[in-house]
């Protein structure tokens, strides 16, 4: 009697140690699984100032580098891949950001580490394009970290890729801009501004943009402008937000570089979807030199 | 339970409130570093003379622009308003087509007696606004200056920063065979323009460098054989003896405030820093050491003085404060570094730098961090900064099939912009004047 009391005491333990030690185990994987996938990390538009935006460019390229098994089947497969936003739109309705990660993150994770699997309903449309892109990318853009020459970086090949690589750059954010402004059946717009639209935004607004980069204490002239945008996508009105330093003939400079980025027609209209409007009808543009100062 | 409810509340109203409205910010933290397209138009002039001034002016101004490498003028034939008096609005638009950025309209009026009134006006093209407008009055002989300064108003407009377009450099000017080298000391302005030499080269010229309140020199001199500091007024041409030392003075500059001038003296074998009051002629020895110091530099605010010591074993930057005390070496890289020159903007040390067989001219942060080198060659020597803190010039001298050739060159801080400065004959040891008050 008492041995099998003891016996089933021990088993009872050994269920409960399993399941004490065990159980956990299951759920976190799954757990951490949807963590990246989280879908919040793409609403906020603020983190786009995580990585430089040109980094960012690449590292889409990058995480394909490990898949090129992949690439191959990939072309033919357009067709199997737009299965996959489909289950999006449905989840969408919104109630619940999870369901909609979780359909996704089978599929995406295992191509995509964990950076930026988010990117999720733009991405197909993205994705097509990259397809055809692939080519131009890999040649990467890291070199405009630092404007500044320097002869000993130079002996490095970097200072001759600037040049060359700009341009591609160039189409490149412009397709990603084409391809953003195609209206697109499964935009939502009550759905945030996804990173890589501002990305592209970023990039746009960028090349417009002469930075201050000789100036004096040049990296600490981050300049704010406030901006009231068009529904077509052109400023309507711009205005240097913080007016107080405008004494200071080398902020004054600043400001006005910025404000002449804003205001060159050459880059309007902006490559924003019209159907996301109320999320950038009123924006903030923070002009800062110190990433391109290589600080 | 309240303090609960409220709690909750409170949490419900951060989870639901930020994400949905918040504001969009766009971090812009790349840019496109080019020239900024411009467009100077021809001045405008009452009568034939002035207009032939007008014409001038125009072109010096969009040269001196462009020179600087922040701007790109657009070649006036591409113009679609040809036209436009002082009086009024440009057509935005029509610039806006060039992408100019920015508009440069003047008009030279006679005044009679030969004098000039020269207003012109500098438009902000995408705020259709306009930035300055300015007037001057002057005897017609003297357009290139107002040219000048005209062209610094606009950069220092644009850019935030004062210019440097209104200033002179004098520099020593060499031809003959290596044995039997004249060097002359000889001035022109910043462009180029105006040349004209200050000695005869019978004696051998070195280090001249400008105070930066006067125009006024200082320079080594060889005069009878024995090297000595001297002060040269370009207005008077007057020459004098900066104080009679009882050793071998050599790498004298002014500081900043032109009222000192410090300087390496050789006494007893052994170089060492010394200031001296030029308006008492008092002098004081700064640094005590076995080693050979030399190449001082002021800081701008006159609290500091750089120089370069092979104290440490090889010939290194070192920082030390105007009264001698609290040395410290700045410079940690690989090779050997010398000339260092304080900017006037205070914020860079310029240095020459040699390594592996190689010359370079290189700025680094006063204390040390953030070296970049900008120019290279067979020999780089002797950087001046412009009185702006954002151009340099130095010489750069090549060999080319056995022939030793020496000339002046030009590089901004970004290290992008360089251009040859033409001189008649070879030059070398160039030193950037302060604006011309």
């Amino acid at each position: 009697m008492q041995f099998s009391l003891i016996i089933s005491f021990l088993f009872h333990a050994v269920i409960i140690l399993v399941a004490y030690f065990g159980i956990p185990l299951l759920p976190e994987r799954d757990l951490v699984v949807d963590a990246p996938i989280v879908v919040e990390i793409i609403n906020i538009d603020d983190v786009s100032n995580v990585p430089a935006p040109q980094p960012k460019a690449k590292k889409k390229p990058e995480p394909k580098k490990p898949e090129p098994p992949k690439e191959k089947p990939k072309p033919p497969p357009p067709a199997p891949e737009k299965p996959t936003p489909q289950p999006e739109p449905e989840a969408e309705p919104e109630p619940a950001p999870e369901p909609e990660a979780e359909p996704v993150p089978e599929k995406k994770v295992e191509k995509k580490p964990k950076p930026k699997p988010e990117v999720v309903k733009p991405k197909p449309r993205l994705k097509t394009v990259k397809v055809s892109r692939k080519p131009k990318p890999p040649k990467k853009e890291l070199d405009f970290t630092s404007l500044m020459k320097n002869l000993d970086l130079k002996k490095t090949p970097k200072a001759e890729k600037k040049e060359e690589d700009q341009p591609k750059l160039d189409d490149f954010a412009k397709d990603i801009a084409a391809a953003i402004k195609k209206p697109s059946q499964f935009s939502d717009a009550s759905r945030p501004l996804s990173i890589t639209e501002i990305d592209a935004l970023r990039q746009h607004i960028a090349k417009c943009w002469n930075p201050p980069i000789g100036a004096k204490d040049a990296e600490n002239l981050k300049i704010e402008i406030e901006v009231t945008m068009n529904q077509d996508g052109t400023p309507r009105a711009a205005s240097i937000g913080s007016r107080s330093n405008l004494s200071d003939p080398f902020y004054r400079a600043a400001a006005e570089s910025a404000l002449r980025a804003v205001n060159n027609r050459r880059c309007w209209p902006y490559p924003l979807s019209p159907e996301t409007y109320d999320q950038w009808q009123n924006m903030t543009l923070v002009f800062d030199p110190r990433e391109l100062l290589g600080l | 339970m309240k303090i609960a409810l409220r709690l909750l509340a409170l949490t419900a109203l951060v989870i639901f409130a930020s994400p949905a409205f918040a504001e969009l910010r766009v971090d812009i933290t790349q840019g496109k570093v080019e020239a900024m397209p411009l467009a100077v138009m021809k001045f405008t002039g009452d009568d034939q003379q002035a207009a032939e001034v007008g014409r001038n002016m125009a072109e010096v101004i969009s040269a001196d622009l462009e020179r600087s490498g922040l701007f790109k003028p657009i070649n006036p034939k591409a113009f679609i308003q040809k036209e436009l008096s002082m009086e009024t609005l440009p057509r935005f638009g029509d610039w806006r087509i060039l992408n100019a950025q920015a508009l440069v309209q003047g008009h030279a009026a006679s005044k009679g007696n030969g004098d000039l009134a020269i207003t012109f006006r500098l438009w902000d093209v995408f705020g259709e606004q306009q930035m300055v407008g300015l007037a001057y009055n002057t005897v017609a002989d003297n357009w290139r200056r107002v040219a000048h300064i005209i062209a610094d108003t606009i950069y220092q407009r644009i850019t935030g920063e004062s210019g440097y377009f209104d200033t002179r450099v004098v520099y020593v000017a060499e031809n003959g065979p290596a044995n039997r080298r004249v060097k002359r000391l000889a001035i022109m302005d910043q462009d180029g323009a105006n040349h004209r030499f200050l000695t005869d080269g019978a004696d051998l010229i070195l280090t001249p460098r400008f105070s930066p309140t006067l125009q006024e020199i200082t320079y080594l001199s060889y005069y009878q054989n024995t090297p000595r500091v001297y002060l040269f007024n370009i207005d008077t041409g007057r020459q004098s003896i900066l104080g009679d030392f009882p050793g071998m003075t050599f790498a004298p500059r002014f500081s900043f405030d032109g009222k000192k001038v410090v300087m390496s003296m050789a006494k007893d074998g052994n170089s060492d820093i010394y200031t001296m009051d030029i308006a008492t002629r008092n002098y004081r020895r700064l640094t005590k050491h076995s080693s050979i110091d030399t190449s001082p530099s002021y800081s701008p605010d006159g609290k500091s003085i750089t120089f370069n010591s092979d104290r440490g074993g090889s010939q290194q930057i070192y920082v030390m404060d105007s009264n001698g005390k609290n040395v410290r070496r700045i410079s940690f890289g690989k090779g050997r570094y010398a000339t260092p020159v304080w900017s006037p903007r205070g914020d860079l040390i310029a240095f020459t730098k040699m390594t592996k067989g190689r010359f370079y001219i290189g700025v680094m942060r006063t204390d040390g961090s953030g070296e970049r080198l900008l120019a290279d060659g067979y020999l780089v020597e002797s950087p001046t900064w412009s009185p702006n803190g954002r151009v340099m010039m130095f010489f750069r001298e090549t060999i080319t099939a056995g022939k030793k050739t020496t000339k002046l060159y030009s590089v901004d801080l970004t290290g992008y912009n360089e251009r040859e400065i033409i001189t008649p004959l070879e030059a070398s040891d160039p030193a950037w004047s302060p604006l011309i008050p």
